[in-house]
């Protein structure tokens, strides 16, 4: 069975591409990136490059794990890592409305 | 899709949900515990923990010399090598028409049978509820398993096909919105992000019974058989056999026929021995190939002939086997991979987030049109949903509780061990269901502290009359029990930080 190194790059590469795929939807875009513009090829880039991680993902995986073990463990990291971006970007949008609660209060 | 349509899909979503809820979440919690089922084995039978030391371990005949201890003479051995997420020797035999008997644990560095226990830890008791519920082998509980996983695909396909905003909300998720709003936030964010994983759990467990639910596709197909659903089986499955001859013989090694096995197959690739007629002169082997090198559960087999270890038979699967046997080994999880098994726990508990968030979702939809009108649903399906769900993991840390307490205090006939562990674990749950539904408004908060209650009681316990406290165990190299107290402190944790918050359901 493979090392920790596998698996650990396999999380890592998901939970890239996914956060990118959703840093370039408008409303998560907002959240990391605040006033500055959601440009159309911004958004294609940061789609592109999303993609481009997670089949990095699931190459890793493969190389790593063999074609049955690689392939399952992708699938299960994505599911999980897809939960864990949306927290992320939940608690940054968190984090964010509160930096400017502070900085205009009452409004 | 135009809103007509996305309407009638509601509705089935919502009905669907309402009234398999319950069982859909006893199947998931069950499942989920049976991913950790050989490791709360060894937690709840004490006598059973051995840590791996692979390098000093016994050959196999060295075991079945050691099984003398236990039956001689009889007509089939079955021997099961250790792994690494049980160290232990499984043995089995057949000596007369009572059938089966076992399992017997064997030391796998002194060949030591290990006190027989009468618990039935997790995999005699949560694994076969989860796929069979309480109805043994009769095959109705096997039934209504895969009715519920197909009205399982039918909620997740109709959810997602409901969605009004798929896209846009993937990784959406409010924590600071309303109560209701967060709790379909989540319901949606987990059914979305686990979609594909939860699917092929559900289609790989129907595909392990297939030949279950339709018998007649294999009957017609080998019409021409005398016995059809024999003659599929055999085909499907690999099957050889040879009558004894009656003509005694000193009994063979065993080694060096698994040595003959794994030059086909590869050094420790072999899983099982079962042994035919032992001592008689048409002794065979049935020699199994381990399944914990992929996640494909093969049926590689082969059949050597004891005295001169001729190859007799060998059986690999077809590919529409192969094709079966990799989605039953999806489901299944023979193999060795502590990652992917940890995510397949997560995955479990997900799917169990999942129905509960949808139902707690219905509840909150219509409690107040149904306190208005004076109907008692929301207030009723409150209830089912705290027993459900609390209630169940109520149940589970009572049945371990229960293990350590009866254990201690001995018991056999109606008292034995096994005996009061399920009563324990469907008492307790009745229990929880009644009280919640009773007091649906308040129930939440007592069985949630009940929960942390449990889960402490029961690492103090597994202390207290075991010595295998949670350091103890890491330095004895006990992997598995260290791994299941960490686990229930953490659920210990969790629970009481839940009650300390004072939210509501």
């Amino acid at each position: 069975m493979s090392e920790v190194p596998g698996p650990l790059a396999v999380i890592i590469l998901n939970a890239g591409g996914l956060f990118l795929l959703a840093v370039s939807q408008e409303r998560h875009w907002r959240v990391v990136a605040g006033l500055a513009a959601l440009t159309a090829l911004r958004q294609r880039g940061l789609r592109a490059l999303g993609l481009a991680l997670l089949l990095a993902g699931l190459l890793t995986g493969v190389r790593t794990e063999g074609a049955g073990f690689g392939a399952v463990l992708w699938l299960f990291v994505a599911a999980g890592t897809v939960v864990i971006v949306a927290m992320l970007l939940a608690w940054l949008d968190a984090r964010q409305r509160r930096g400017a609660d502070r900085r205009w209060p009452g409004h | 899709m135009n809103a007509k349509r996305r309407e009638g899909l509601a509705r089935l979503h919502t009905w669907a949900g309402v009234l398999g809820a319950v069982l859909l979440l006893f199947i998931f919690w069950t499942g989920s515990l049976s991913v950790f089922d050989q490791e709360l084995d060894r937690w709840m039978m004490p006598n059973t923990r051995v840590a791996t030391v692979p390098s000093a371990r016994l050959t196999i005949d060295d075991i079945r010399h050691a099984t003398t201890a236990i039956v001689t003479g009889a007509d089939q051995l079955w021997f099961k090598f250790p792994d690494t997420r049980n160290a232990l020797w499984e043995f089995w035999f057949v000596a007369d028409a009572s059938g089966w008997q076992g399992p017997y644990w064997l030391h796998p560095v002194t060949g030591a049978v290990l006190d027989s226990h009468t618990s039935l830890g997790a995999s005699g008791f949560f694994f076969p509820l989860h796929y069979q519920l309480t109805t043994g082998d009769s095959g109705l509980g096997l039934r209504v398993v895969a009715l519920a996983g197909c009205a399982m695909l039918v909620l997740m396909i109709s959810g997602v096909l409901i969605h009004s905003n798929l896209v846009r909300q993937f990784f959406v998720y409010r924590p600071r919105s309303t109560p209701r709003r967060r709790t379909l936030d989540l319901h949606n964010l987990l059914g979305v992000a686990f979609f594909p994983v939860h699917v092929l759990i559900i289609v790989s467990g129907l595909a392990v019974f297939f030949y279950l639910y339709f018998p007649q596709s294999a009957a017609l197909t080998y019409q021409g058989h005398d016995e059809p659903g024999t003659a599929f089986v055999n085909d499907a499955f690999g099957h050889y056999s040879r009558p004894a001859a009656g003509e005694r013989v000193p009994l063979s090694d065993l080694g060096r026929l698994v040595a003959k096995a794994e030059s086909v197959w590869g050094e420790g690739e072999v899983g099982v021995v079962h042994l035919w007629y032992p001592g008689d002169a048409n002794s065979y082997a049935d020699i199994r190939r381990t399944a914990k090198n992929h996640v494909r559960m093969n049926l590689d087999q082969l059949y050597l002939d004891t005295r001169s270890a001729e190859l007799l038979h060998r059986f690999e699967a077809r590919p529409v086997m192969q094709i079966q046997r990799f989605l039953a080994g999806f489901h299944f999880m023979y193999f060795e991979h502590w990652g992917l098994r940890w995510l397949y726990f997560i995955s479990g508990l997900a799917g169990f987030a999942l129905i509960a968030t949808g139902l707690l979702f219905w509840v909150k939809s219509r409690e107040r049109r149904h306190a208005q009108r004076g109907m008692a649903g929301a207030v009723l399906m409150r209830g089912v949903l705290v027993g459900s769900t609390c209630g169940l993991i109520n149940a589970t840390l009572a049945y371990l509780v229960a293990n350590l307490l009866v254990a201690c205090a001995g018991g056999t006939g109606p008292f034995l061990e096994s005996n009061w562990e399920v009563a324990v674990f469907f008492g307790v749950w009745i229990g929880c269901l009644t009280h919640a539904v009773v007091r649906p408004a308040t129930a939440w908060r007592p069985q949630t502290l009940a929960i942390a209650l449990l889960a402490f009681s029961a690492v103090v316990f597994n202390a207290v009359t075991t010595g295998d406290h949670l350091l103890q165990a890491i330095s004895r190299g006990l992997s598995a029990v260290a791994g299941v107290d960490i686990v229930l402190l953490i659920t210990a944790a969790a629970a009481l930080f839940a009650y300390r918050r004072r939210g509501h359901v």
